[in-house]
């Protein structure tokens, strides 16, 4: 069963229960919530996610006030892990994107039978692509105008990688567009879907885009790396790939990695063999359309 | 280096280290430690060759000399470098 085929009444019955359980790739989450913000924005981004049986579930969260006389005073929410929380209460009104940040930080502190790195996935014709980047590079909104041109969307923040056999694993969750990249996106595709905003975050303005029907349909598909590009958004800059080092990326995406160190030896040969698997580029571009076609001749390649 | 007293070099066995190159850039990882470093290519040809077994300073001298083409004093004091190197990083140490 698909989370849009429940009705918003059921939705909001159901996470009010505690009893709805939500796929994301290979992740089950029990969700635990009374807040319409959250079953709201659920209904949005996740309506063609499946739901699970609830037999076993990988996380269980909740969204919710905190406790005490504060509620009363200054709304605010927080996030509960387990029964514990492991963030500081925030605005009421960044319910939906505490969720969203809070399924990030379960999966990057706790699926170690992966080894995370922090970079967006893609995939087209069977080949991965992989974009590390940092803060403000313009990997989100790159992600998204990839995603809505017709590549299928892995994942936005964390590229898992399956131990025994190195191929990258899907989440398809929704891409978190920040600031002018929220604008970016919608006036490229004035049909895409984005969530209301969370204003005055820590991120400044975040909201979340609705990954597309095929990304979420294919989410079990696994896919073979192919290349790892390090985007870079610069005003007026061409759109032009260029050979980035390959000793150099895999320094970058260990030191950027959720969990390399931990996995000691094995996070080196599987961080290694996605090295042996792609070709390394630098990325720079300024104008949307020049970089979808920059990766459409990528892929074509 | 010193020319009085030769010293063998090994590999210690908690460095258990992992090595690929990409493109002439070698990268190692220290088992023991977790750490991982990217080595110039000559600090990598001396650590490969202490990977196969323990060697004096003579023998990884000479095989810096020939891999570089120089004379056997440059490559003697570049040896000093790289092993100092190796042993700030824990991928080599002096036999007793």
């Amino acid at each position: 069963m698909k989370l849009g085929e429940l009705s918003a009444r059921e939705l909001r019955d159901r996470l009010a229960d505690n009893a709805l359980v939500l796929r994301t790739g290979p992740f089950a989450t029990r969700m635990h919530s009374s807040l319409s913000q959250v079953a709201d924005g659920l209904l949005r981004l996740y309506a063609d996610f499946s739901l699970g049986d609830g037999a076993f579930c990988d996380f269980h969260v909740r969204v919710g006030p905190p406790m005490g006389i504060r509620r009363w005073l200054k709304p605010q929410i927080n996030f509960w892990y387990d029964g514990h929380s492991p963030f500081k209460p925030l605005p009421a009104n960044h319910a939906f994107a505490l969720l969203e940040w809070g399924m990030n930080w379960c999966v990057a502190g706790h699926a170690h039978h992966y080894l995370m790195l922090h970079a967006a996935v893609l995939e087209q014709n069977g080949r991965a692509l992989v974009m590390p980047g940092d803060p403000g590079a313009g990997k989100s909104t790159l992600t998204a105008a990839l995603m809505l041109s017709g590549w299928r969307l892995l994942s936005d923040e964390i590229a898992l990688i399956d131990r025994d056999d190195g191929l990258l694993v899907g989440l398809g969750r929704p891409v978190s567009l920040k600031n002018a990249s929220i604008d970016v996106i919608q006036r490229h595709f004035p049909d895409a879907v984005i969530g209301a905003p969370a204003h005055d975050t820590h991120k400044g303005t975040v909201a979340h885009l609705r990954p597309t029907p095929d990304s979420v349909a294919r989410v079990a598909e696994k896919a073979r790396p192919a290349w790892v590009v390090f985007p870079r958004w610069r005003e007026g800059a061409e759109a032009r790939l260029t050979p980035h080092s390959r000793a150099e990326a895999f320094l970058h995406t260990a030191n950027h990695a959720f969990n390399y160190s931990l996995l000691g030896e094995l996070g080196f040969e599987l961080n290694a063999a996605l090295m042996d698997a792609c070709v390394c580029h630098d990325f720079e571009y300024s104008r949307l359309e020049d970089a979808v076609r920059a990766f459409a001749e990528l892929a074509a390649s | 280096m010193s020319s009085s007293s030769p010293r063998t070099w090994r590999v210690p066995p908690e460095a258990d280290p992992r090595h690929r190159v990409w493109e002439d850039e070698d990268v190692f990882f220290h088992g023991g430690a977790g750490d991982t470093h990217r080595l110039s290519a000559p600090a990598a040809l001396v650590l490969l060759r202490l990977m196969r077994s323990p060697a004096d300073e003579a023998t990884l001298a000479a095989a810096l000399a020939e891999a570089a083409a120089c004379g056997s004093d440059e490559a003697g004091a570049a040896l000093v470098e790289i092993l100092a190197e190796l042993e700030r990083l824990e991928f080599a140490e002096p036999l007793a």
